[in-house]
C-alpha cells in the first residue's frame, strides 16, 4: 500500500468520525423519545433550529457557546411544543412533527434572510479542535481519533451515559417501563406524564445540538436547508442500532463512514456523477430500515397517547 | 308543538343550549376553529414582519393585492393552486388507506421526468393525444417512484415514512442529474431540461394571465378521486385498511391489493401535478421546479381535514398566501420563507385545535351533555 492510499484512508476514518456527530445528537435524541413512548419525528426540525440560532448566537456575540446554548434552548422548545401536543393533547404524532419540520424550514430561512441583508460577512466563530498535544502527533491514530473539536468526544460520551442511565439506574429502568407498559409503571407510582415530558424535551435539545455542529464546527456559516434530511436518517439509524444506545452509536459512525466514501470518491474524480454519490447516505437509510425492521423489537406502547384511567 | 313544549318547561339553562346549537353544527364550529387556527397562524407572521423592522399594515396588503387584486395575480393564484391541489390529494388518499405518503415532493418531480420524455421526446402527435400520453407519463412515473416504497413496505415492512422522505432527496438529486447531462438540450449553458414541444403544452384558459387548461383537469380528477374512494367498493376497502388494518383483514379485504391501488393514487395523483406544472407553466425542467409543493400539500390536507371541499377551500387559502407572499417580498422586502413558517404554524394549529373540536364533540354528543 502506497502513502496516497493511507492518507486517503486516514482521511476517510477521521471524516467518517466526524460525519457520524450530526447523526449522533439527533439519534440519541429520538431514541430517549421512543424509549419513553413518543415519536419524534420534529428531529429535523429541532436540528434545523439548532443549526440556525447556534450560528446566529455566534455570530452575534462571538462566543460559540452562546450560540450552543441558544440552540439547545431553541430545541428544547419545540420538544416542549411537541410534548403537550403529543402527551396532553394526544395529536397526531406524525403530523406534528411534519409542522415542526416545515416551521423551522421557514423560521430559519426567514431569519438567516434578514440577516443577509444586513451583514457583509455573515460568519459565526465556531469551536476550535481540541490540542492533545503528543496524543495528536502520533501516527494514523492521533488524526483518526486525537483531531477533533470536543463536541465529538461529547457525543461518545452521551452514548455511555444513556447507556448507564438507561440500564443501570434506577431512573433509566422507569423511563424504558414509561415506553413499554404505561399503566403498570402509573401503577408502580412512575409519573409517566412527566417522563413523557422530559424525555421529549430532552430530545429535541439533543437533536438540536446534532444542528448546531454543523454551523459551529463544520461550515461558520447557515444555509436554507442546511441539515438535508439528516433528521430523517437518524431515525433510521436509531432502528439500525436496534433501540440501543451502543447500536445506534455503531449505526450512525456506519452513515458517517459511508458519507465521509461518497466525499473522498467525488474528490477523486472517477467521473461518477456527484448526484449519485450524494444519493448514497439516504440511500443507505432506506437499506437500514429493510434490513432490520421485524426483527427488531420497538418499545411496546411507541406512539399510543397515555390516558390516565 | 315546540312552542307548547318551550311554554311548559322552565327556561333552557344556556349551558343547555349552547349544546344544543353545538349539536347542530358540529360542522361549522370546527371551521370556525380552523380559521381561528390561520388567523393565530397570520397574526405570528405578522409579529415577525413586524420584529424585522418592517410595518406589517404596509407589508399585509401585498397578501391580497398580488394574489387576487389584479387580473394576473389572480390567474397566477389559480395556477399555483393546480400542483397544490394534487398533492395535498396525494397526501389525503394515502393518510385515508393508511399509508403515511410525504413523498409527493420526489413523485411530483419524477411525474414532471415523465412528463419531458413524452412532451419533449416524442413527435408528430396530435395535441389531445400528446397530451394525453404525458398526463399518463406523469401518473406512471408518480406511481413508480411511491412503488419503491410501497414494495418496500409490502415484501419488506420496511416504514413507508421514512423511505418516501428519503425518496425526496433522492430524486431531486436524480432530476439534478438529468437536467445537467441526459435531458439537457445540448445547446444550452443553463441546466434545464428539454421543453416538451407544442402539441404537448396546456392552453391558456383565461387570456393575460398564466392560468392553463390543468386547472380545470385539476377539478376534475378531484371529483373522480372522491367518487372512487366515497362510491366504489375499492375505495371502501381502501378506507378499510386505513382505518383499522387488522380488521380488515380479518373481514377478507386483500390488503396487498389495495394497498397497491392506493399506491397508484397516491403516486399517480403527485406525479400528474408534476407533468400538469410542467406542461402548463414551466414547460421544462428548472433548477427548484417543484418549489416545495409536495410539502406544503401536507399543511393544506391537514386544514382540508381531508375532505374534498375541504381540501379545495385550503388549497385555495394555501396558494391565495403563497402568491401573495411572492408580492409582499417584492414589494415591502419580506423574505419568501415566512410562507412556511404560517404553513407549520397552520398544521401546528390546525391539528392542535383537533382536539378541541374532539372535546367538544365527546362532550356534547358523549351523552356527558
Amino acid at each position: 500500500m502506497d502513502a496516497s492510499w493511507m492518507i486517503s484512508i486516514v482521511t476517510w476514518l477521521t471524516m467518517a468520525i466526524r460525519l457520524s456527530i450530526p447523526l449522533l445528537f439527533p439519534s440519541l435524541g429520538g431514541l430517549i423519545s421512543q424509549k419513553a413512548g413518543v415519536y419524534n419525528f420534529g428531529l429535523e426540525g429541532m436540528m434545523l433550529c439548532g443549526a440556525y440560532f447556534g450560528y446566529f448566537g455566534s455570530f452575534k456575540t462571538g462566543n460559540p457557546w452562546i450560540g450552543l446554548l441558544m440552540g439547545a434552548i431553541s430545541g428544547a422548545l419545540l420538544g416542549l411544543l411537541l410534548a403537550f401536543t403529543s402527551i396532553h393533547l394526544r395529536v397526531s404524532q406524525l403530523v406534528i412533527g411534519l409542522g415542526i419540520g416545515i416551521f423551522s424550514l421557514g423560521l430559519t430561512g426567514y431569519l438567516f434572510r434578514l440577516i443577509g441583508i444586513t451583514a457583509e460577512n455573515p460568519a459565526a466563530i465556531q469551536f476550535s479542535r481540541i490540542n492533545f498535544g503528543f496524543l495528536g502527533k502520533i501516527p494514523v491514530l492521533g488524526e483518526i481519533l486525537f483531531s477533533h473539536t470536543w463536541m465529538v468526544y461529547a457525543g461518545f460520551i452521551l452514548v455511555a451515559i444513556i447507556a448507564w442511565i438507561f440500564y443501570r439506574t434506577t431512573w433509566g429502568l422507569n423511563f424504558r417501563a414509561v415506553g413499554e407498559n404505561p399503566q403498570v409503571a402509573d401503577t408502580a407510582g412512575v409519573n409517566v406524564i412527566l417522563y413523557r415530558y422530559l424525555a421529549v424535551i430532552v430530545s429535541g435539545a439533543l437533536a438540536s445540538l446534532g444542528g448546531a455542529f454543523l454551523t459551529l464546527t463544520q461550515t461558520a456559516y447557515f444555509m436554507e436547508n442546511i441539515t438535508a434530511g439528516r433528521g430523517w436518517i437518524a431515525i433510521s439509524a436509531i432502528v439500525l442500532g436496534k433501540f440501543n444506545p451502543w447500536g445506534v452509536a455503531l449505526a450512525c459512525l456506519l452513515f458517517g463512514a459511508a458519507d465521509a466514501a461518497q466525499m473522498q470518491i467525488q474528490v477523486m474524480n472517477l467521473g461518477i456523477p456527484y448526484q449519485f454519490l450524494l444519493m448514497i447516505p439516504y440511500i443507505m437509510a432506506m437499506a437500514a430500515m429493510v434490513g432490520f425492521v421485524g426483527k427488531v423489537k420497538a418499545p411496546a406502547a411507541m406512539g399510543k397517547p397515555y390516558v390516565k384511567n | 308543538m315546540s312552542e307548547l313544549t318551550t311554554i311548559e318547561t322552565a327556561p333552557i339553562p344556556f349551558k343547555e343550549r349552547f349544546y344544543a346549537f353545538a349539536r347542530k353544527n358540529i360542522g361549522l364550529i370546527s371551521v370556525l376553529i380552523s380559521i381561528g387556527a390561520v388567523l393565530l397562524a397570520l397574526i405570528i407572521g405578522g409579529i415577525l414582519i413586524a420584529s424585522a423592522g418592517i410595518n406589517p399594515w404596509e407589508a399585509i396588503p401585498y397578501l391580497f393585492k398580488g394574489s387576487f387584486g389584479n387580473r394576473y395575480g389572480f390567474g397566477e393564484t389559480l395556477t399555483r393552486f393546480v400542483p397544490l391541489l394534487f398533492s395535498s390529494l396525494s397526501f389525503a388518499i394515502a393518510h385515508k388507506s393508511g399509508f403515511f405518503n410525504v413523498g409527493a415532493e420526489g413523485q411530483l418531480l419524477m411525474g414532471a421526468v415523465g412528463g419531458v420524455l413524452v412532451g419533449a421526446y416524442i413527435e408528430g402527435l396530435n395535441p389531445v393525444l400528446h397530451v394525453f400520453l404525458c398526463l399518463l407519463a406523469g401518473v406512471g412515473f408518480g406511481a413508480l417512484w411511491a412503488g419503491i416504497a410501497g414494495f418496500l413496505k409490502i415484501a419488506m415492512g420496511s416504514d413507508e415514512l421514512i423511505n418516501t422522505m428519503m425518496l425526496n432527496y433522492v430524486a431531486i438529486l436524480l432530476v439534478e442529474y438529468l437536467i445537467h447531462d441526459p435531458l439537457k438540450p445540448p445547446d444550452s449553458y443553463l441546466y434545464v431540461s428539454e421543453a416538451v414541444l407544442p402539441s404537448a403544452k396546456l392552453p391558456i384558459i383565461l387570456a393575460k394571465t398564466p392560468l392553463h387548461l390543468g386547472f380545470i383537469i385539476s377539478l376534475v380528477v378531484t371529483a373522480i378521486v372522491f367518487y372512487i374512494v366515497y362510491r366504489t367498493p375499492i375505495g371502501y376497502q381502501m378506507r378499510t385498511v386505513g382505518a383499522n388494518r387488522k380488521a380488515a383483514a380479518y373481514a377478507g379485504i386483500n390488503i396487498v391489493g389495495t394497498t397497491i391501488a392506493a399506491l397508484v393514487m397516491t403516486g399517480g395523483l403527485a406525479g400528474i401535478g408534476g407533468a400538469i406544472e410542467l406542461m402548463g407553466t414551466q414547460q421544462k425542467i428548472v433548477p427548484g421546479f417543484s418549489a416545495g409543493y409536495g410539502y406544503d400539500g401536507i399543511g393544506v390536507a391537514v386544514m382540508g381535514r381531508y375532505h374534498p371541499i375541504g381540501i379545495i377551500l385550503s388549497t385555495l387559502l394555501f396558494s391565495v398566501i403563497r402568491v401573495g407572499m411572492g408580492s409582499m417580498q417584492r414589494g415591502a422586502g419580506v423574505p419568501f420563507p415566512l410562507l412556511n413558517v404560517i404553513q407549520g404554524l397552520i398544521v401546528i394549529f390546525v391539528i392542535a385545535s383537533g382536539f378541541l373540536t374532539n372535546k367538544l364533540t365527546e362532550t356534547v354528543i358523549g351523552g356527558r351533555a
